[in-house]
């Protein structure tokens, strides 16, 4: 597996008041591969930003190390091959949407025709080809966050950070974004990134961090954060109480709603005795399927388990 | 390279935000202000009266004196309102989203506080260089006296204000404010380095030798605005300058205020 980012027990601790240290980053290692959509998730003041900060070098870790593209952290070479949208940004509001590409276009090492026609092509992708040439100051906060993700992109990055980039945007610019985002990891980028809209991580993410108060409480494929074990959903038809009758205590909990029944079991084979028993008492059995979480129930449980 | 761009954008903000407009204004309206002062009638006697009865050398010498006198009073105004308009270049940098933008560039954060540095101390250099060269233009063909002294101030008073820009910077990185640095700045221009320009006639009132070498102390560490503004009119006047202690003892004053900026900037997170 290829590395992009690569984490090793970061920690970065900032002063409050009376000499208080507030960890951010309680010790963080990660692994997140070429062309991965990885996704962090937490509530405000985890320390998804400070992540983010840390391994750009705009701010520098109290210990620990990690790697970008195999370069130290905040490795200025490194950053020709990044891509950043930061939280909030304030782009200077006397440029046109193209003079900013062109300014941070030409800080990120890019000059002359392939500049500009990654102009060209960045608005187009983002779809603002047609407010090149307004102020941005005249800019609504989605057309911003477009304008944003086409600086981010300008120089083909191979790891792109953006961090909450369909904040401010209507759900058509958010679906357009997200098209966007799996067409950059189409072409081998590796996606960070740092968003609050649950939905949205879910339809786009390869993998998903959970993160708390400086730590990840929890990582893996959105599949595997939102699945529950030995929870099963058997739809059928007929009398409810009848079916809960035929399962005895073959299940350790059933709940009833209407026609559904969840069931937790503790093993495969007691789902099978289940629904034999239900077919014995001939009880029609419409559907049988894995129960899931959503995405944000699980990343709510897990918060209040850990709290 | 990016050094360039950093500047030229600096540049582009300040011309957005009408400082240069406002620059070009102040020049228009002082040179115009100058220019009808030396063309009025009292003058105009006082001019024509002076060449007919002095010996060219006395003319010369007292054209110079005027001269001074118009440099002086526009040398603090010049100083005001260049400290004044450049004071927000740096903390414009520092907001919270600008700052993230600039840091994930490759450019190095040196590089990017040295390439605003730069951006204003260049729009003030053209600022002062359009005014003397005007001030002077209009001086001389009023008193007939093409004095290159006038001219060779202009580096002088633009040294003045890289020194105090200096203090600027580094309380811009300190507190990400303009307004800090500009009052911190203009108290030692105005007051501060006056009081410390007068030390000999103090010491007279003070008997306390702490206070003595407390006020000696300050003197040689803190920039010597007043001696400054002393040597451009001695440039002017070709008179004889005794000591460019208040140049160089002011450049290293600059230089450490800068260097201290840089490590705050360099080692600070954001």
């Amino acid at each position: 597996m290829d590395i992009t980012i690569q984490l090793l027990n970061l920690v970065k601790d900032y002063r409050g008041g009376r000499n208080k240290k507030i960890h951010a980053l309680a010790g963080v290692s990660l692994d997140i591969a070429r062309g991965e959509i990885f996704s962090l998730l937490g509530p405000n003041g985890a320390g998804k930003t400070t992540m983010v900060k840390v391994l750009l070098g705009i701010a520098f870790p109290s210990s620990g190390s990690g790697t970008l593209l195999g370069k130290p952290l905040g490795d200025t070479a490194t950053k020709t091959r990044i891509g950043y949208l930061p939280e909030n940004h304030r782009f200077p509001n006397y440029l046109t949407g193209e003079q900013v590409l062109r300014y941070f276009g030409t800080l990120t090492g890019m000059h002359g025709a392939l500049l500009e026609t990654r102009i060209a092509e960045t608005m187009t992708i983002v779809n603002m080809q047609e407010w090149g040439r307004m102020k941005i100051r005249k800019y609504s906060k989605g057309m911003l966050q477009r304008i944003g993700l086409a600086q981010a992109m300008l120089n083909n990055p191979e790891i792109i950070f953006l961090d909450e980039p369909t904040d401010g945007v209507d759900p058509i610019g958010r679906k357009e974004i997200r098209q966007t985002l799996v067409r950059i990891k189409e072409q081998g980028a590796t996606i960070f990134l740092n968003s609050h809209l649950l939905s949205e991580v879910e339809r786009i993410s390869d993998r998903v961090a959970i993160m708390n108060k400086g730590k990840i409480l929890r990582t893996g494929s959105v599949e595997d954060l939102t699945n529950t074990n030995h929870e099963y959903v058997i739809t059928i038809e007929g009398d409810p109480k009848a079916a809960v009758a035929a399962i005895g205590n073959r299940a350790t909990s059933i709940k009833v709603e209407q026609n559904q029944l969840t069931l937790r079991v503790d093993s495969i084979a007691d789902l099978n005795a289940i629904t034999d028993a239900l077919r014995a008492a001939s009880v029609n059995i419409a559907e049988i399927a894995k129960r899931h979480e959503s995405l944000e129930d699980a990343f709510i449980n897990l918060i209040e388990q850990v709290d | 390279m990016k050094i360039l761009v950093i500047i030229k954008d600096t540049f582009r903000e300040l011309l957005v935000r009408k400082t240069l407009i406002g620059f070009l204004i102040f020049n228009v309206l002082a040179l115009v202000g100058i220019a009808i002062f030396v063309n009025n009638d009292t003058i105009t006697g006082i001019i024509t009266a002076q060449k007919k009865t002095m010996t060219p050398e006395l003319y010369a010498t007292i054209a110079a004196g005027f001269e001074t006198e118009v440099m002086a009073f526009f040398y603090v105004i010049l100083i005001f309102i260049s400290i004044f308009s450049t004071a927000s270049v740096i903390p414009s940098i520092l907001e919270k989203g600008t700052i993230d933008l600039y840091l994930s560039k490759p450019v190095a954060r040196w590089e990017l506080l040295l390439g605003k540095i730069l951006g204003s101390i260049l729009v003030v250099a053209a600022n002062i260089g359009v005014f003397m060269a005007g001030a002077w233009i209009i001086l001389s063909m009023r008193l007939g006296i093409w004095n290159t002294g006038f001219i060779a101030a202009a580096p002088v008073l633009l040294f003045a204000f890289v020194v105090l820009y200096s203090i600027v910077a580094m309380f811009n990185m300190l507190t990400r404010s303009s307004a800090v640095g500009i009052i911190v700045t203009y108290v030692h221009f105005i007051v501060v380095s006056s009081f410390l320009a007068n030390r000999d006639k103090i010491f007279m009132f003070v008997e306390s030798k702490f206070w003595h070498g407390v006020i000696d102390w300050a003197y040689y560490l803190l920039p010597q605005t007043s001696e400054q503004s002393h040597i451009a009119s001695l440039l002017v006047t070709h008179g004889d300058i005794a000591s460019w202690f208040p140049i160089w003892a002011s450049s290293i004053f600059a230089f450490v205020m800068f260097g201290f900026a840089g490590w705050l900037f360099q080692t600070r997170d954001f």
